[in-house]
């Protein structure tokens, strides 16, 4: 099975079945690189999906925590991506469920989900998306909509994850991730275009 | 282009976001947390920048634990009696030793006075020609109601200007008395029963006539009686006056000695 490439991945090689298998027997190159392909990829989308860069870090530090210890059952035939990604997001989860989270939103008082415009936790994206209104606006759309929609667009738009993949990540069926990314897209639009109307009037 | 897009269903707002979507850079973790995820992944070791929160179960079970164990303690302190009920004093022959427990008769016989207290609550002293049954020690808590029965003669009582438990009562055939921090007589003859009150406050409640609580004055007695008469409301007697003044005074014995 040849992995896809993805937009972000599309210059570099797909693993090998021998290299996941280093990867199995831990070998520190092979992990190491492993690592790298994947470590920029996972943080970023715990900060999309957190909107907090300082807990996505020991979020981020968990996922890969989990990887070492489940890395023995990878399976070297597949593309490790959706993997790494249900890991992620388990550990996502995992943080919204937990008491800190509740903490946080308590004191951050986020429940601003109708705000128009939400600032990016990463300073250089947030420099990009000054100068770029339609990244303003899609960020603080995506951040309107509710966590189970969020994940769904990210995975399958912004990560560019088979839907299949995101089933099982999901523990759904596949129509049913349809059927849920198709209304959150629909949304994701409407909370779109009522940004930019807004800005293009200010 | 994965397996089943299909940009032709999407709405132009919705195609237009995600087109926006897809440009959005990607956050960048500092090189610190990096490192700290890559020891975590080659060398499973962990280090937080973020400490975890502390553990609430753990603290919310043993709350709960200690509360139970609390409120047990509070329970069987409060079933507990307090006092025990001490001879202080005692004229002639009167009953000194014996049963004082709970629907104990003590009785008087002439010229035989007898005086007992209730810890550091109630001191009462028998006149002559005096039965009264005693009630139980007094819980430190669910006390429920307790009644001091006069059935006959004089007594003489004071708490000593505390508060006396609100369940404890006196009582004779015709009334019963709710007393509250006070020096007081309770008597009973053959046709009616006296309650005197020196200072302090008293509720008495006669038993027949269908008549109301009286509420006494101090310095003031009431007369409830047997044939169902209303009460009748006086002032105190010049010996009345002296006996409780001298209770008063005396207040409650050091029963430490």
């Amino acid at each position: 099975m040849v992995p896809p490439r993805s937009r972000f991945h599309g210059d570099e090689p797909a693993f090998d079945p021998d290299f996941l298998q280093r990867v199995q027997r831990r070998e520190p190159q092979a992990m190491g690189a492993f690592f790298e392909r994947y470590y920029d990829r996972v943080y970023a989308h715990v900060v999309n999906l957190m909107r907090d860069p300082v807990r996505g870090q020991d979020v981020c530090q968990d996922v890969f925590l989990k990887l070492h210890h489940a890395v023995a059952k990878l399976d070297p035939r597949r593309d490790p991506t959706p993997w790494v990604f249900a890991v992620a997001s388990n550990a996502v989860r995992d943080h919204w469920r937990s008491r800190a989270h509740t903490r946080d939103r308590r004191e951050q008082g986020v429940e601003d989900l109708g705000v128009l415009d939400v600032a990016h936790p990463d300073r250089g994206v947030q420099a990009a998306m000054e100068k770029d209104q339609e990244l303003r606006a899609v960020w603080s759309a995506l951040h309107s909509l509710g966590e189970d929609d969020r994940e769904v667009i990210l995975l399958r738009d912004y990560e560019e994850l088979e839907t299949k993949d995101v089933a099982d990540m999901l523990g759904i069926t596949p129509e049913a991730v349809r059927q849920r990314h198709s209304r959150a897209v629909r949304r994701l639009g409407e909370e779109y275009r009522r940004r930019h109307d807004a800005a293009a009037g200010s | 282009m994965n397996d089943d897009r299909r940009p032709d269903a999407l709405t132009p707002d919705a195609a237009a976001a995600l087109q926006a979507l897809r440009r959005l850079p990607r956050a960048h973790a500092g090189d610190e947390a990096r490192a700290r995820a890559f020891a975590a992944f080659v060398h499973g070791t962990e280090v937080r920048a973020f400490p975890a929160p502390p553990r609430r179960r753990g603290l919310r079970v043993a709350a709960a634990a200690l509360a139970v164990a609390a409120a047990l303690a509070v329970m069987i302190w409060g079933m507990r009696p307090s006092d025990h009920w001490v001879v202080t004093d005692a004229v002639g022959t009167a009953q000194q030793a014996g049963d004082r427990q709970e629907g104990a008769v003590l009785a008087t016989g002439p010229g035989e006075e007898l005086e007992l207290q209730l810890g550091e609550r109630l001191r009462f002293r028998m006149l002559p020609e005096t039965e009264v049954v005693l009630p139980s020690p007094l819980r430190r808590l669910f006390g429920g109601t307790q009644r001091l029965t006069v059935r006959r003669g004089e007594i003489y009582g004071t708490t000593g200007g505390r508060h006396l438990a609100p369940g404890f009562l006196f009582a004779t055939g015709e009334l019963s008395a709710r007393i509250t921090g006070t020096t007081f007589a309770v008597f009973r003859t053959e046709e009616a029963s006296c309650v005197c009150l020196w200072e302090g406050g008293i509720t008495v409640t006669p038993r027949a006539g269908g008549h109301h609580a009286v509420i006494l004055n101090p310095e003031q007695r009431v007369w409830v009686y047997r044939d169902g008469r209303a009460p009748e409301v006086l002032p105190l007697s010049d010996m009345e006056r002296m006996k409780l003044q001298m209770m008063s005074e005396a207040g409650l014995a050091d029963l430490a000695d």
